[in-house]
């Protein structure tokens, strides 16, 4: 994946922790950054903020334990 | 003995509560330095005035409050006139020369703020806001009025006013003058209540307005810019902050159902929140149903490290 900074973003990790990547993306493309990009650089944004979302989730679940 | 009130005027006697021996320690009053506009309502008790610190505290949060709890701080004042109106007398008939006092003096002052013209135009809105008022003078001591439960509260005003803002000439700078008026004689004399700050109570701000304009929304996106009073876009002093779910707020127009934000990226390029609401349930809005997305109240926003921000209004987005 493009390493892509996902600077300034915060996306509600309990919201998302059920859902898949694809919705992800698609719930939120509208929301990347107008400097991103194209298409392409557009998903790999969402897949790295999909990403820190995640992280922030198993993180959370770590914490919880 | 027994005691009935009975017949028995108040000449000194069994009805009397007069005393002439000074307070042990007292307060004189000094030029004041700022104002507490406050809304109906807003009491302080006890527990409140525990300390100084507790009162500056509880002071501090009133000013994040809802509308209807909140105290709006007036600090830097520039100048001060006390504009009372003497007491009136009447002889008590043209046999006499005794005359009496027929009307309370009004307690009536003008201050001057040397802020600016924005700050002066919000003045004019506190006009018809029903709002009360505290003072806090140059030695710290906050004036008010004490209740019938015994809390603290603010004098009730006739009368607020912002008078016209006058430009500066050749020797004298721009003024910008505004007056009160209190209501009620009791509440200045009899039920005065005052308390010993110190000057961090000069450390509380009021809210700054923020306009919130959509510049263009993608399906259940909003791209909403905020600019605080003056022209600062807020992304340029709060981008990581103000990019969190919790500093917005949406919900369905029409019902007032609360809408989930889930998700908020600030977009340096168009200097704009670009807000997610749940796509699910804004799928399953009808057409045309509209969503109201806003920033969040003014004490979330300060626990997210935004003090001191409020907008004037949410915007909206349209389910096509």
């Amino acid at each position: 994946m493009k390493n892509i900074k996902v600077d300034f973003a915060g996306f509600d990790p309990v919201y998302w922790v059920n859902k898949t990547e694809k919705e992800f993306v698609e719930a939120n493309f509208g929301a990347v950054p107008e400097h991103v990009g194209d298409k392409a650089a557009k998903e790999a944004w969402l897949k790295q903020a999909y990403a820190k979302v995640t992280a922030a989730n198993d993180e959370s679940k770590a914490t919880t334990k | 003995m027994a005691t009935d009130l009975l017949n028995l005027p108040n000449c000194g006697g069994t009805t009397g509560t007069f005393n002439s021996g000074f307070a042990f320690c007292d307060v004189i009053r000094k030029a004041p330095k700022a104002l507490l506009l406050v809304d109906a309502g807003v009491e302080f008790n006890a527990a409140a005035r525990a300390t100084i610190a507790t009162m500056v505290a509880k002071i501090k949060e009133y000013t994040r409050a809802a509308r209807g709890g909140r105290v709006y701080p007036i600090m830097s004042l520039s100048n001060f006139d006390d504009k009372s109106k003497e007491a009136t007398k009447a002889a008590i008939g043209n046999l006499s020369i005794q005359e009496i006092t027929m009307q309370e003096g009004i307690p009536s002052f003008t201050f001057e703020h040397f802020k600016g013209e924005l700050f002066h135009k919000q003045l004019s809105a506190a006009q018809n806001a029903n709002l009360k008022l505290m003072i806090i003078d140059s030695a710290y001591v906050l004036y008010g009025t004490v209740t019938s439960g015994g809390n603290l509260t603010a004098f009730s005003l006739a009368e607020f006013y912002a008078q016209l803002a006058k430009f500066a000439n050749a020797t004298t700078p721009a003024k910008y003058p505004f007056d009160v008026t209190l209501n009620d004689i009791s509440e200045y004399k009899e039920n005065l209540g005052i308390i010993q700050l110190d000057s961090t109570v000069l450390n509380i701000s009021g809210n700054r307005d923020t306009v919130l304009t959509l510049i263009a929304q993608v399906t259940n996106v909003g791209k909403v810019q905020a600019v605080g009073n003056g022209g600062k876009n807020l992304g340029s002093l709060w981008a990581t902050e103000l990019a969190v779910t919790g500093a917005w707020t949406a919900k369905n127009q029409t019902s007032g159902a609360t809408i989930t934000v889930t998700g908020v990226a600030w977009d340096s390029t168009l200097g704009t929140f670009n807000v997610t609401v749940d796509n699910t349930a804004y799928t399953a809005l009808g057409s045309g149903t509209k969503v109201l997305i806003n920033l969040a109240a003014p004490a979330a926003l300060t626990a997210l490290g935004v003090d001191g921000i409020e907008s004037t209004g949410g915007v909206e987005i349209t389910k096509p």
